[in-house]
């Protein structure tokens, strides 16, 4: 299945599939383009990310024409949920803290949700916003594990239901110069059938640099990007750009994932530093992913999609026949600005985009591979995505401690430097 | 000098190259028609690979006398091991006298100095550089087991012998089994050369299979006790990507007709207990014009296996082995490629393949070809090793550009096992790739942690 693109077709399409519960979509509606109109955003997560993610917002909102005002925070830590709103004139009782600390935020009345919490809680927030009618800006991953993946994919259903905008941070998908190349060889064609790729985020080491010795559950949340229950470990959380823009131009995420990796060099956390994969989309095409994060190697962050007529980097041929971007949506001079304009843009025009199923798939697409590197095994989308019955234990994976251990108290410290033995003895 | 064998076209092409140093080749063609050839043959490395290839080469003769009626008259004269006792048990089992079975680091200079006319080498790859430098000096024909080095120097220095061999218009045949086989040789007509399926465009190669040899930890203490283990040491065997997973890289780069530019890659050491070698690696090798390959291998027990490689072609995907039709085969016509109506598998045909050409006085020299493969296993060795990207110009071509990867040298080297200088590898001790994770240095007013 093919995630929704911006493209007026599709609008039109959500738009007949609307209908009466479309909450605050149908007051914003009302006002003619969205021009002169205030937003009430809110974020959930306040970390580097989310600040981004709310600058980027109150950005788009001068290049849209509307107006944005941050009417609520919240983080897993109160206090820095509160300095955010210092920030941004929020009061205190509007800033949210905890691990509900979503609860509260949705309880008030926001009408988009910005959220860049840690990868765990992503599919629980979304889930939540979504039932409560609000439209969300989720953070890439959206899910660390399969139950994770398939509960986002069902919020969006919902969400199209309801006429709720989903945009994902997968923010390349944003780039016009992404689209229209996509566009022109992944819709047109313009370069024949899709054969073979490469992508990788293959960078030096990233976050601590020593041992973490996490006590509780503020520790791993703090250290988040360390550990593979809430990150989903870096192939996840950093190389799904690029796995992500691998299934955009094939159209579809793979049948299945063998693959290598390890430990080389991480001194913290319990996740690896290098995994290199090979996907089979089937049709005889395979996609090589590789990413690392340790110091002093070779570093490539990008895509080679080999065409049967050429080949394309995923930004390079921006002539299609045909433009897929809206005449009146605005081009915003970064990515991260972008897709905020494009979440104002949706909301503004009453064209609900449903970008879950996309950046779910994605995310699935890196969990597949991490669970062949951390197994050895051949690992195939349907037993872990769509069939219940063939492998329930991967079916049902599921990382511990879990959203929910962290809402109930009940977490477990993971052993720290204790990783995944590919094989048996 | 005047020679007669049964092709006279490719008797004109030998015989202007060959000169005076024609060793057994002249020998041979003084007989008329080809009749009644007798060929004296040496084993240096008597392990199972290489009884293997002895059978498999006395096999060989049968089925061209049965076949072609050459009359070919094999006999075993020496045999060479680094351990004396195996080297007397297998000649035992071929009628070599006990005088002629030699033992110890230079047993192979002893098992040349004995006149065969061919030598089959299967000792561990370490050794094969001075071997087959060796032999060729002192003409021999040469099958030579793959990888046919464990280093850069070592690669070079096959490829410089290589180069003699031809000049002497020696027969030297590899072991890369896979690709004597009728049906690669018919594929890679059809694809390669007639570009049936349009140019190749990426690639991948995997030897994935479940752990080999040692379960325990070695201990060696001595240098007998490192070739004992050969295997499980990268300084004798150049690690399983050199050691094993060279056959597909080898087809892979037949295929494509070129060297990899560079490689680019990941490994590491998941569950070997022994020695001192990586158990994965996942390469990025990129063969030039945009063709990338991705090699990968394992010796992992309960992991996903696969062992060959496909191309992808503008116009479909070839497994290199699929035996498409080519319009024209380069197989010669009367060369056995079949046996009891059964393909004759790599093993044997290789054998097949240097007796023919030998008998024949057909050039056949596969130097290049295995001592690029094996160069390529070892630029992703070194890339997964140091997560480096490592190009093939620094490596084999400039001595400048990169010095510590041009002049990379394995050690313990075949020099110091003759000069008994060995220091034994310490176990377990595995290349880390990249660089250390330095703690991050203070800031200046940076700011307390959170509570």
């Amino acid at each position: 299945m093919k995630a929704k693109d911006l493209s007026r077709h599709d609008f039109m399409k959500g738009a007949t599939a609307a209908g009466a519960a479309f909450g605050a979509f149908t007051i914003l509606g009302a006002t003619a383009k969205g021009q002169g109109k205030t937003y009430k955003v809110g974020l959930i997560g306040c970390g580097g990310r989310g600040r981004g993610a709310l600058a980027g917002s109150f950005e788009a909102a001068k290049i849209v024409g509307v107006e944005v005002k941050c009417v609520a925070l919240a983080d897993y830590f109160k206090d820095r949920a509160e300095q955010s709103g210092k920030k941004y004139g929020v009061p205190p009782e509007r800033c949210f803290g905890g691990p509900k600390c979503y609860e509260g935020l949705l309880a008030t009345d926001v009408e988009i949700v910005l959220m860049a919490q840690a990868p765990l809680f992503r599919s629980v927030h979304l889930e939540a916003a979504v039932k409560a009618g609000k439209h969300c800006f989720v953070e890439k991953p959206v899910a660390v594990d399969p139950p994770g993946c398939r509960r986002v994919i069902a919020a969006g259903e919902e969400a199209k239901k309801k006429g709720v905008v989903i945009v994902a941070g997968t923010e390349m998908r944003h780039e016009h110069p992404f689209r229209l190349t996509h566009q022109a060889i992944a819709v047109e064609g313009a370069l024949g059938r899709l054969v073979a790729g490469r992508v990788a985020f293959c960078i030096a080491h990233m976050f601590h640099r020593a041992p973490i010795n996490p006590k509780t559950a503020d520790d791993l949340v703090r250290s988040w990007q360390d550990w593979t229950a809430l990150s989903g470990d870096h192939i996840v959380e950093q190389h799904v750009h690029n796995i992500d823009i691998a299934n955009w131009f094939a159209g579809h995420p793979p049948l299945s994932a063998a693959g290598f990796g390890g430990r080389a060099r991480r001194n913290a956390g319990d996740m690896f530093d290098f995994h290199s994969i090979d996907y089979d989309y089937g049709d005889g095409v395979h996609i090589h992913s590789m990413c690392r994060q340790v110091n002093g190697c070779w570093n490539w962050v990008g895509h080679d999609l080999v065409y049967e007529k050429g080949r394309t980097n995923g930004r390079d041929r921006e002539t299609p026949a045909k433009s897929p971007i809206p005449a009146d949506l605005p081009k915003a001079p970064s990515s991260s600005q972008q897709e905020q304009v494009d979440v104002l843009y949706c909301v503004g025009k009453g064209e609900p985009l449903d970008e879950a199923r996309a950046v779910a798939e994605s995310s699935a697409t890196a969990v597949l591979g991490r669970i062949a590197t951390y197994t050895g095994k051949l690992i195939r989308w349907n037993e872990m995505m769509t069939d219940p019955k063939k492998n329930p234990d991967l079916y049902n994976l599921t990382l511990k401690p879990t959203a929910e251990d962290f809402e109930k108290g009940t977490v477990e410290i993971p052993k720290e430097g204790v990783v995944p033995i590919p094989g048996v003895a | 000098m005047k020679q007669q064998v049964p092709s006279r076209r490719d008797l004109m092409k030998g015989a202007v190259a060959a000169g005076a140093a024609f060793g057994a080749f002249t020998i041979l063609g003084a007989t008329a028609k080809g009749q009644g050839k007798s060929l004296k043959v040496g084993l240096i490395g008597c392990g199972g690979r290489g009884r293997g290839a002895l059978a498999q080469h006395l096999q060989a003769a049968k089925i061209l006398n049965d076949k072609l009626s050459l009359g070919l008259d094999l006999k075993v004269v020496a045999t060479a091991d680094w351990f004396k006792d195996r080297a007397v048990a297998t000649g035992k089992k071929h009628g070599v006298p006990d005088d002629a079975c030699f033992g110890g680091a230079d047993a192979y200079k002893k098992l040349i100095a004995a006149g065969p006319d061919i030598v089959l080498m299967a000792q561990a790859p370490c050794f094969r550089p001075p071997h087959f430098e060796a032999a060729v000096a002192a003409g021999k024909h040469c099958f030579i087991e793959k990888p046919i080095a464990v280093d850069p120097p070592g690669c070079r220095r096959v490829l410089a012998a290589g180069k003699a061999a031809e000049a002497k218009n020696l027969v030297v045949v590899a072991g890369t089994n896979m690709r004597h086989e009728k049906a690669a040789i018919d594929t890679h007509q059809a694809v390669t050369v007639e570009a049936a399926l349009g140019k190749i465009v990426a690639g991948r190669a995997f030897f994935c299979i479940g752990h080999m040899f040692a379960k325990q930890p070695i201990k060696p203490q001595t240098a007998d006790d490192l070739v004992r283990t050969w295997q499980s040491w990268i300084e004798l065997s150049g690690d399983h990507l050199v050691e094993q997973h060279v056959h597909n890289i080898d087809m892979v780069t037949w295929f494509l007709g070129r060297p990899a530019v560079s490689a680019g890659g990941f490994g590491g050491r998941a569950r070997r207990p022994a020695g001192n070698m990586f158990d994965f690696f996942s390469l990025d090798l990129d063969y030039g014009d945009g063709v990338f390959v991705h090699s990968m291998c394992r010796q992992v027990n309960g992991c996903w296996n696969s062992v060959g490689q496909e191309l992808t072609c503008e116009k479909g995907t070839t497994k290199c082995t699929d035996g498409l039709k080519p319009q024209k085969s380069p197989v010669p016509d009367d060369l056995p490629c079949d046996l009891d109506g059964k393909p004759i598998p790599g093993h044997l045909q290789e054998h097949v393949n240097l007796l023919y050409h030998l008998a024949k006085g057909k050039p056949l020299n596969q130097t290049q070809d295995v001592a690029w493969a094996t160069a390529i296993t070892v630029m992703g060795r070194i890339a997964a090793y140091t997560g480096k990207r490592v190009t093939w110009a620094e490596m084999m071509v400039d001595p400048k550009k990169s010095p510590e990867i041009y002049d990379l040298t394995l050690k313990p080297t075949a020099d110091d096992f003759e000069k008994g200088a060995v220091e034994v590898p310490d176990e377990g001790d595995i290349p880390a790739p990249g660089g250390a994770t330095a703690p991050r240095p203070p800031r200046k007013g940076a700011r307390k942690g959170r509570k």
